[in-house]
């Protein structure tokens, strides 16, 4: 016996032209839930993970609260080692980075187009290198290798917004100029010239974080051993200080540092606190996730259903002229495979478009990062998975409604 | 042969109706291949469901219906499928013509799958014959239900069976083609030494009446 012809022309008979096109696009807005909810899952897990990696946190910077107008020398205005400790001891905190200072007068010569301008009582800092950001090109600098002279600093990203500041505009620094600016340290041990040398500045970066012009600090040690000598225990004390914490526990610390005076950057703390509403926003995700994920299947389940429904006079008549079971079960399993796979790949490139375009650009505000590819293979294996499953499923049921339509 | 035996077989809707009185129901009756039979009775009484039960299409009665010795109680789905594909050629009452086929289409659909079955020449003249040959590349939706009926049984004798059920062939047939129907049909059961049950409410047909057994 011979494959029957015209069966597909029959079974989707049952079907109009816009019913299908109806179940189509519930089907794949079932497939589409149902890949938002794994991703969304997995980038729950990624950030959660991330966390206890260190990509889940993020680095404030401290200083103390000016109480007094002057140089700023106060005892008030350095960290102790017991604060230090203190702060250090908080839970939300994971490490605390203290910066060394200048101890040295310091100038700055800018070259602006063959126009010398110099700025006196010029600071540099130093910290851990490990928070710093921003470094494009390299950030070591030793006395004994060539070219000593020439030393990396790191500027703050808003240097060119402060240049014109302090200058009352007289300088207007355009960002393409920066990279060929001639800069010139200039140390001396009083602020009356001449200075002792000078040490030409090459720019490593930008960086979003710190709000100082920032040296290695072998290249600090030198110049605070080398043109000026720690004349009290204060002058090795720090003034700011980088904390490293844990975005989950940003409430702690906001509490800790108001208890206590210490300033910051608000910004940085109300994104921490977004950072933290957005984590619960995940975790609603996640816990909605399977929800979300039985629903599609049940969608997905009503649609064939439906489709079954709709196409019963048309199975019935094929049966009936001696049509297998097994042919018309194999019909529509082909059918739904191939349906499902194009259904679950229009949906990874939805889901590829949502995220790339809308999630990541939406994240980009925020401390923390989603890892990994833009959809991971944890979701590609899932929606295979789904699809088999789906098969299978869709056989069974079909199977128990073939029998059902002669059960009479 | 494939005969086809009823024993004590009584439809659980027609005894809950309290339809047992009729010939059919209860008792041995017995349908021999090769011989031809009528079942005649008004509506309701179980002509179709009779037909249904032969089909495999229904299973809601008691007693044993065996065919080609086997009782069919605990048949398969594939055993089942298997008798309707080899043993039956089937009008249905409602002719199930898949309305989204033309004419031709629909007959083709049973007729190319089987070896033996009646080549295109065959079927064009049988059309010809029942007056819907130029109606054979049309969709059967646009056609008159006695037009449908004379596809339909054009499909159905396109293909090799042992038993022929024609479920009231002849409800919207003027007498003209009834003759020509029952002609065909005579001649086809006959060249497949086949067996042919047909239901009509009208046990006056004189045309069905002196040719085939009662049962």
């Amino acid at each position: 016996m011979r494959r029957p012809p015209f069966l597909t022309r029959i079974l989707i008979s049952g079907l109009r032209p816009s019913q299908l096109v109806m179940q189509v696009a519930g089907l794949l807005f079932s497939f589409v839930l149902m890949a938002i909810a794994v991703q969304g899952f997995i980038d729950y897990q990624s950030i959660r993970d991330a966390s206890k990696e260190g990509i889940g946190e993020d680095i404030m910077i401290l200083s103390k609260p000016v109480a007094k107008t002057g140089f700023g020398d106060a005892e008030e205005v350095f960290f102790r080692q017991s604060e230090l400790d203190s702060i250090d001891s908080l839970s939300s905190v994971i490490d605390v980075y203290p910066f060394q200072r200048n101890l040295v007068n310091m100038s700055l010569l800018i070259n602006v187009k063959g126009a010398p301008i110099r700025s006196d009582m010029f600071g540099v800092e130093c910290v851990d290198p490990a928070i710093i950001d921003g470094i494009e090109t390299d950030w070591s600098w030793s006395l004994s290798q060539d070219g000593a002279t020439e030393v990396p600093i790191l500027l703050p990203k808003d240097f060119l917004r402060l240049s014109s500041v302090l200058t009352s505009g007289f300088i207007s620094l355009a960002e393409d100029d920066l990279t060929s600016l001639k800069l010139k340290l200039l140390p001396s041990d009083s602020l009356r010239y001449p200075t002792k040398a000078f040490f030409n500045a090459k720019i490593a970066g930008y960086s979003d974080r710190i709000s100082a012009v920032l040296v290695p600090c072998a290249f600090l040690e030198h110049l605070n051993t080398t043109f000026a000598y720690p004349q009290d225990d204060n002058d090795t004390l720090s003034k700011r200080i980088a904390v490293r914490f844990d975005l989950e526990r940003i409430v702690e610390l906001k509490k800790y540092l108001a208890d206590h005076g210490y300033e910051t950057n608000e910004t940085k703390l109300r994104t921490g606190e977004n950072a933290a509403l957005f984590r619960g926003a995940f975790i609603a995700v996640g816990m909605l996730g399977f929800f979300v994920l039985l629903l599609s299947l049940t969608g997905v389940l009503l649609t064939v259903q439906l489709m079954l429904t709709r196409s019963k006079n048309q199975i019935e008549s094929v049966l009936i002229q001696g049509v297998g079971p097994v042919v018309v079960l194999s019909w529509y399993l082909k059918g739904l495979a191939l349906l499902f796979l194009i259904v679950s790949v229009v949906a990874v490139f939805v889901v590829y478009g949502i995220k790339a375009m809308v999630v990541l650009p939406f994240l980009d505000g925020f401390s923390f990062a989603v890892e990994g590819q833009v959809l991971s293979w944890q979701t590609f294996v899932f929606l295979g998975f789904v699809v088999v499953t789906m098969v299978a499923v869709n056989a069974a049921m079909i199977f128990v409604e073939l029998r059902r339509i002669f059960i009479r | 042969m494939a005969d086809i035996v009823f024993h004590d077989v009584m439809p659980q809707p027609l005894r809950e109706l309290g339809r047992g009185e009729d010939t059919l129901w209860y008792g041995r009756h017995t349908f021999a291949q090769g011989e031809s039979y009528g079942i005649f009775a008004e509506s309701g009484r179980g002509k179709t469901t009779a037909l249904s039960l032969i089909a495999g299409i229904r299973k809601d009665y008691s007693g044993s219906l065996v065919i080609q010795d086997n009782p069919t109680q605990n048949w398969s789905d594939s055993q089942w499928s298997a008798w309707r594909a080899d043993g039956l050629s089937i009008v249905p009452q409602g002719l199930r013509l898949f309305d989204n086929l033309t004419a031709l289409e629909n007959i083709q659909f049973v007729a190319s799958r089987f070896e033996g079955s009646a080549c295109q020449d065959q079927i064009e003249d049988w059309a010809r014959d029942l007056g819907v040959q130029p109606l054979l590349h049309k969709k059967t939706s646009i056609l008159s239900f006695g037009q449908r009926q004379r596809i339909a049984l054009i499909r159905a004798l396109s293909k090799p069976y042992k038993w022929l059920l024609l479920d009231e062939p002849f409800s919207h047939l003027d007498k003209t083609n009834q003759a020509i129907v029952w002609e065909l049909v005579m001649a086809d059961i006959q060249s497949k030494q086949a067996g042919l049950i047909i239901t009509s409410l009208d046990p006056d047909n004189k045309l069905i009446d002196l040719t085939i057994k009662k049962v």
